[in-house]
């Protein structure tokens, strides 16, 4: 619950943020995916079934924000969190480095879970391409926001946790 | 062991979620446009916090534009050129004023054209993805605006409702790939569906025999349940005639600026 009290207002503050500064002064520049990097620093560092409630939480946040039918990014986030939760076990998550990884593989799969699922259910399909064309911009926006962002979700991570990172998903 | 088996259960149980959230997807696809009370709560608690970023924003950048960049020049140059400036600045706030007012007016003309209701709105918010095409307006259901009603602009069609909130509402641009308006190529009458997307339009069911040509205004036919008939989509920027086949292949741009929108009407059927 406090994991959901902390990173549910981070992520409509920044949601906020990238809809109305982002688009009024870079225009060009494809906004960060601010929810699903949240949604990854929760897989490497939250206990699976709170995080996975809060992934699926944010994920119906974007879909106010962002798309047209309800649902749609709250599956694709939690399935992401599922994917980093069970590699996170193999990983070292407190490693600076770990979480900017995460974020190519996971835009990546992000991309790749949305056509999938644009293609298996909607009728959206012209759009797959341009989702895969704009991938390698959005990792590079992705991979600067999170180094941007990584000071506070760990920061918020630790208000969270209320004990060190490290021994955080030990004890829960 | 213990531990082996709790992990299971909460792997279980996230599948579970997740197969409830495709199902929930799955259901939300194929139901009419409605907004549920997670989003309409989501859309209130956050449209005043857009409304103020949007509206300081643009007041900044006025600001600056208007006043600080003149300011600034003012204190790099000698006394010979403050009458100058003085001018200058003037020229540019009358040049803005001139410029509102013409795009106030032609609003206004349109909106006396229209035979419905037309609901004035401003645009505060993009799309928080790149790949979809909506913006969110700041009037909703307390302005008499609900899914399903067709936007425009003073150029043309904009788009439709998908989603109010009391005092905000979400727009489907007519660009985003799950958008499609009943249409006609002006000239020759053709009937054809213009759906979007992504950046333009493409213009599907166009009959291989019937005339359409580079630079034919591309309008609204008024079949469609949703926009009134006679509004401009835009222009066909690409034709092509196959051989053999049904249908031609046709492109068209948008008769309206989408990255330069800031004020929209809703049309409000008289019958709702």
């Amino acid at each position: 619950m406090k994991l959901f009290l902390l990173f549910f207002p981070l992520s409509t503050v920044l949601l906020v943020a990238q809809t109305t500064l982002w688009t009024m002064f870079l225009p060009q520049i494809p906004c960060p995916n601010t929810t699903l990097l949240i949604t990854l620093y929760l897989g490497f560092h939250a206990p699976l079934l709170a995080g996975g409630l809060c992934a699926l939480a944010l994920g119906f946040l974007l879909d106010v924000f962002s798309g047209v039918t309800f649902g749609f990014h709250g599956m694709i986030l939690l399935g992401i969190f599922i994917l980093t939760a069970g590699f996170s076990r193999q990983l070292n998550g407190d490693n600076t480095l770990t979480l900017p990884f995460a974020t190519i593989i996971g835009t990546g799969a992000f991309a790749l879970m949305s056509v999938t699922i644009l293609l298996l259910f909607s009728d959206r399909d012209q759009v797959w391409l341009e989702i895969i064309s704009s991938i390698p911009l959005q990792i590079g926006v992705n991979l600067v926001t999170v180094l941007a962002l990584s000071p506070l979700l760990s920061c918020l991570g630790r208000i969270g946790a209320k004990q060190p990172l490290n021994s955080f998903r030990k004890h829960s | 062991m213990r531990d082996f088996i709790d992990l299971q259960k909460r792997l279980f149980v996230l599948l579970v979620l997740f197969i409830c959230a495709l199902l929930l997807y799955s259901y939300n696809l194929r139901s009419k446009p409605s907004t549920n009370l997670f989003e309409r709560s989501v859309l209130v608690l956050t449209e005043p916090l857009s409304q103020g970023v949007t509206t300081t924003t643009r007041g900044v950048i006025t600001l600056w534009q208007d006043y600080l960049n003149l300011v600034r020049v003012k204190q790099e140059n000698d006394s010979l050129f403050r009458e100058l400036q003085r001018l200058e600045r003037i020229h540019i706030r009358n040049h803005e004023l001139t410029a509102e007012n013409l795009r106030l007016k032609q609003l206004l003309e349109f909106r006396e054209q229209v035979e419905e209701q037309a609901i004035p709105a401003q645009v505060i918010s993009a799309d928080a993805m790149n790949w979809f095409q909506t913006i969110t307006i700041n009037k909703g259901t307390s302005s008499g605006i609900s899914e399903n009603m067709p936007v425009v602009a003073a150029s043309g069609v904009v788009g439709r409702t998908i989603k109010c909130a009391a005092n905000s509402s979400r727009v489907l641009l007519i660009t985003d790939a799950s958008s499609a308006v009943a249409a006609l190529i002006q000239s020759s009458r053709t009937r054809t569906v213009a759906r979007g997307t992504g950046y333009d339009i493409s213009c599907e069911f166009a009959a291989r025999l019937d005339e359409a040509s580079i630079g034919d205004y591309l309008i609204t036919s008024g079949t469609g349940g949703v926009f009134p008939k006679g509004i401009p989509i835009g222009t066909l920027t690409k034709v092509y005639t196959p051989e053999y086949g049904l249908f031609q292949t046709i492109k068209a741009k948008p008769a309206v600026d989408f990255s330069r929108l800031e004020e929209v009407l809703v049309i409000v059927k008289k019958e709702q």
